[in-house]
């Protein structure tokens, strides 16, 4: 009897101290922005992408800013592959690059691709304003697009794109294979 | 209700036994104490250490440590020109290239210590901007500034990393030349050295991180679409608050250590505490069925019995808070990352006075139980 209670005192003091570490770990994780949709994001999601889609590593090769292309792929290549707060979202090419399914936290990271894979078969497609810029609203969680979600998308290629960078001003989102 | 002068007289009845209960809560009190202020010093100078408005650059994959990760050198350069937002100072953008490298230095007397070493530029004044030189000068190449807690960290006399003296990295001498404070932050137990020098002693050819300095934290987003746009760079990006965050976050099973050894520590002088007060008390069953017999009721006599513990051990909260106070705060306390100074306030208090009050409750119950339990007629025949 003695011992019980003396130690259920010192249990009582270290749980009511460790329950702050609960708090701050909800702190850090910020969730799914609130889908408040934009006309303009609406729009193209409301689109249909068109045209034959191209790989994105053989799109980074030979298209330039102007061009307009369709690509194919699934939001992954990132730990992040959302930007928070702004309409943009890493695609990735499934051809060359797996998400990884085995005991993995984030599959959608694509740890067991190679940088070099990565960085290949990679594309920023974000949905920009008339000024071209990039719209401050989080797309996660709007109209089906999610981490690993598979996605078609045709767009504008966007200044500053090179082989090394692909970025992609959507014009028209679809989800789904 | 019995009066309050009736605990109070019966306290001094065996003083060995009241300074056995002082001294047993005293030592409760204190290591609870302790504990409180080890995590929340280790959790403050953790939090203080990043800033919100600061954002870090880091390799992709390498978000776990710094010291692993690899940037492009170019980074800053093309960071600075593409990022709105960035505080900006008489034409300077504060954007920081760095190097954070971890070695043994070798001090004047022979003796080494494994030091966080953080190689940068002039700039990086701009990006933290709560951390003042208060002795000597910012580094030039060959030398180095020192954090005033980093001879704690190391530890080391102070004199070792006094202005002046040369230090060895590597096989080569650095002096001296600052002393820098950066008050609450895990800053000062670092040492700083030129970008130029690290690179070449750490053999590397890239950066460890940037770290940029937003003016408003809710930029954060266009620093994160920038990475996103320049994929090549291969950048993941961290808020410096929520980097420090993560850092608290690995140190948890150390202060989940500290409570436990304190607990174990603990159990021990409370099971002590509890046989005391059963040494004190339950010889008393007589003393209680006559009190009863005369008209009190067992919950008045057992108020009186918790008033006599509650007395003890808060007394032995009072000595142990002096001490805490005497021998505690102040006291800087290293970790792997740094040092934080342990601080004897308002939280760390009521946690000791509520720890007493605790005990002095937990601790009557058992021998009141069986000081009270028997009927009355059973009582008053006990020996």
């Amino acid at each position: 009897m003695k011992p019980i209670l003396a130690l259920s005192a010192v249990c009582i003091l270290l749980t009511s101290v460790s329950c702050d570490s609960k708090k701050e770990a909800a702190a850090i994780d910020r969730g799914t922005p609130p889908a408040t949709q934009s006309e303009a994001v609406r729009q193209v999601l409301a689109a249909k992408p068109s045209g034959e889609a191209v790989a994105i590593p053989k799109a980074r090769a030979t298209v330039k800013p102007g061009d307009v292309v369709t690509l194919k792929g699934q939001i992954m290549g990132n730990r992040a592959p959302f930007v928070e707060g702004r309409a943009a979202f890493i695609l990735a090419d499934t051809a060359t690059l797996t998400a990884c399914t085995e005991d993995c936290g984030s599959p959608w990271d694509n740890c067991c691709d190679t940088p070099e894979a990565k960085k290949a078969g990679t594309a920023l497609v974000q949905i920009v304003d008339a000024s071209g810029q990039v719209l401050k609203e989080g797309l996660e969680g709007q109209g089906g697009l999610a981490k690993l979600a598979h996605v078609t998308v045709t767009g504008k290629v966007a200044e500053g794109s090179s082989p090394e960078i692909l970025l992609v001003n959507a014009t028209a989102i679809s989800t789904g294979k | 209700m019995l009066p309050f002068s009736y605990a109070v007289r019966n306290l001094f009845r065996s003083r060995s036994r009241l300074l056995q209960t002082v001294g047993g809560s005293a030592l409760v009190v204190l290591l609870v104490m302790a504990s409180v202020a080890i995590n929340t010093g280790m959790t403050r100078v953790l939090s203080a250490s990043g800033s919100p408005h600061n954002v870090i650059f880091i390799g992709a994959g390498s978000e776990e440590s710094v010291q692993r990760s690899e940037v492009p050198d170019s980074s800053a350069e093309i960071a600075q020109a593409s990022i709105p937002g960035i505080s900006e100072k008489l034409g300077v953008r504060a954007v920081s290239s760095e190097i954070h490298y971890m070695n043994h230095l070798e001090f004047a007397d022979g003796s080494r210590a494994q030091a966080l070493l953080r190689g940068v530029t002039p700039q990086a004044l701009r990006v933290y901007p709560d951390l003042h030189v208060i002795e000597g000068t910012f580094p030039k190449a060959g030398e180095v500034m020192v954090g005033r807690l980093a001879w704690r960290k190391l530890g080391v006399p102070a004199e070792a990393l006094k202005l002046g003296v040369r230090v060895k990295l590597d096989g080569q001498s650095l002096t001296v030349s600052g002393i820098f404070a950066a008050p609450g932050t895990v800053l000062e137990s670092e040492i700083w050295g030129v970008l130029g020098d690290l690179r070449v002693l750490s053999k590397r050819e890239t950066v460890s991180c940037v770290v940029v300095r937003l003016d408003d934290p809710a930029g954060f987003p266009d620093a994160e679409l920038f990475a996103k746009q320049r994929l090549d760079l291969e950048l993941s990006t961290l808020r410096e608050s929520d980097y420090y965050f993560r850092l608290t976050q690995f140190f948890q099973p150390l202060r989940v250590m500290t409570w436990i050894t304190a607990g174990l520590i603990a159990a021990g002088a409370v099971l002590g505490g509890i046989n005391t007060l059963y040494a004190a008390i339950a010889p008393r069953v007589k003393e209680m069925a006559a009190l009863q017999a005369i008209g009190y009721g067992r919950g008045a006599l057992l108020a009186s019995l918790m008033q006599e513990s509650i007395l003890a051990c808060l007394t032995g909260a009072l000595l142990a808070s002096v001490v805490a106070v005497l021998l505690l705060d102040g006291v800087t306390v290293p970790f792997s990352i740094g040092a934080f100074t342990l601080e004897v306030g308002p939280e760390v208090a009521i946690t000791g006075i509520f720890t007493g009050l605790l005990l002095g409750v937990i601790g009557t119950l058992p021998p009141a139980y069986r000081c009270l339990s028997p009927p009355l007629t059973v009582a008053l025949r006990s020996a």
